[in-house]
């Protein structure tokens, strides 16, 4: 079997350019299309959104029968960004990219903000390289607030602080409720811990305690006593320093003639209050009822 | 505050009647449990505090606990 060889030729292309009038014809067989270019092109997918254009101007050097770039075209030929048709303002930075595009095609910009003070305009700065918050400060006037560790006691008066309302609120127990101040005074409305109860003993003939209440924690003590039963009953009245210690006789045995009311107040302060009660007459009990009403003030 | 009346006898024969007053808080602990603390102020255990999960818990619950208190100060 034989083949056939024959040489090959490339193919060589004429291009052709073309002005509206006919006016030029130019046919150069060195100007060939390059064929580097011809098999990146296909690469690129042209969307309906983005459509990458490369213009470099050319012009066409009768003399040389050449297409030249012209000087300086390719000094000018950077990158820039439109938005909408507008081109942001070149910042002033020399010899700095402020815009590129990496390999991958994404888009690096570096920017810096600006705003007017009183006559000219600054830029804006980050705190730090580790914090990068954009550096604030409020101001009324000329006076800006000033900022502290909360650990501070003493505060120089001729620095301007942060005026701010704040909300106390308590717990009830089921929700937290905002604490209320009084109208006319401003100051925190509060209502002085009480306590408040009774008890009634019956049948009571041999000395009996027949109260035992902490008062600790309050100031102003009342006690009212009443012989609710039908004979005489013996009532004294004990107080204690601290609980199991010396018992002291605040009122001695004193007696209560069936219906009739003892009171007593004592402002001073006990540990707790005891009272005892017994039949002034053995073998004809009695009966007796005690309400008491504390204040912590 | 709620209040309850305990009544109790004492070996000499002598009645107490107590009033009781408690405040209740609802909460629920860390196993989801629903449950109820109650505390307690009276004369002679001045206070007392209790824990009940919320299903069992009602007035008489209360007071034969507080009757245990009152036992043990009460002669």
């Amino acid at each position: 079997m034989s083949y056939t060889y024959r040489k090959y030729k490339f193919k060589r292309y004429e291009t052709e350019q073309k002005r509206r009038e006919e006016e030029t014809k130019i046919i150069d067989d060195k100007f060939l299309f390059d064929i580097k270019t011809s098999g990146i092109i296909p690469n690129f997918v042209l969307t309906n959104r983005v459509q990458p254009v490369l213009a470099i101007p050319l012009s066409y050097n009768p003399t040389r029968k050449l297409f030249e770039i012209p000087s300086g075209v390719l000094r000018d030929a950077r990158l820039k960004a439109y938005y909408l048709s507008a081109e942001p303002e070149p910042l002033s930075v020399s010899d700095f990219d402020f815009i590129r595009m990496d390999e991958y095609r994404n888009l690096y910009a570096h920017l810096k903000a600006r705003a007017p003070d009183t006559n000219n305009v600054v830029e804006l700065q980050t705190e730090s390289e580790d914090y990068k918050n954009l550096r604030v400060a409020i101001y009324d006037s000329s006076r800006r607030v000033h900022v502290e560790q909360i650990a501070t006691d003493n505060i120089s008066q001729y620095l301007y602080n942060l005026c701010t309302k704040s909300f106390l609120h308590g717990f009830d127990g089921t929700y937290w409720q905002r604490l209320r101040c009084d109208p006319s005074y401003k100051v925190l409305k509060v209502m002085p811990e009480t306590l408040s109860n009774y008890v009634e003993v019956s049948d009571i003939d041999s000395e009996t305690e027949v109260l035992s209440v902490s008062v600790a924690k309050w100031k102003s003590k009342t006690f009212v006593i009443k012989n609710t039963g039908t004979n005489d009953l013996d009532v004294k009245v004990i107080a204690l320093a601290l609980d199991g210690g010396i018992e002291y006789e605040l009122m001695s045995y004193t007696t209560l003639a069936p219906s009739e009311v003892k009171a007593l107040s004592i402002n001073d302060i006990w540990g707790r209050i005891k009272v005892y009660a017994k039949a002034t007459t053995s073998g004809n009990p009695s009966s007796l009822r005690i309400d008491y009403r504390f204040y912590a003030c | 505050m709620k209040s309850i009346m305990l009544e109790l006898k004492t070996d000499k024969g002598v009645t107490y009647r107590i009033n009781v007053q408690y405040e209740i808080y609802e909460y629920e602990n860390e196993k989801g449990e629903k449950r109820v603390h109650v505390t307690c102020f009276a004369p002679f255990i001045d206070f007392a505090e209790f824990d009940f999960k919320k299903e069992e818990f009602n007035e008489d619950v209360l007071k034969k606990n507080l009757l245990i208190k009152f036992a043990e100060v009460i002669k």
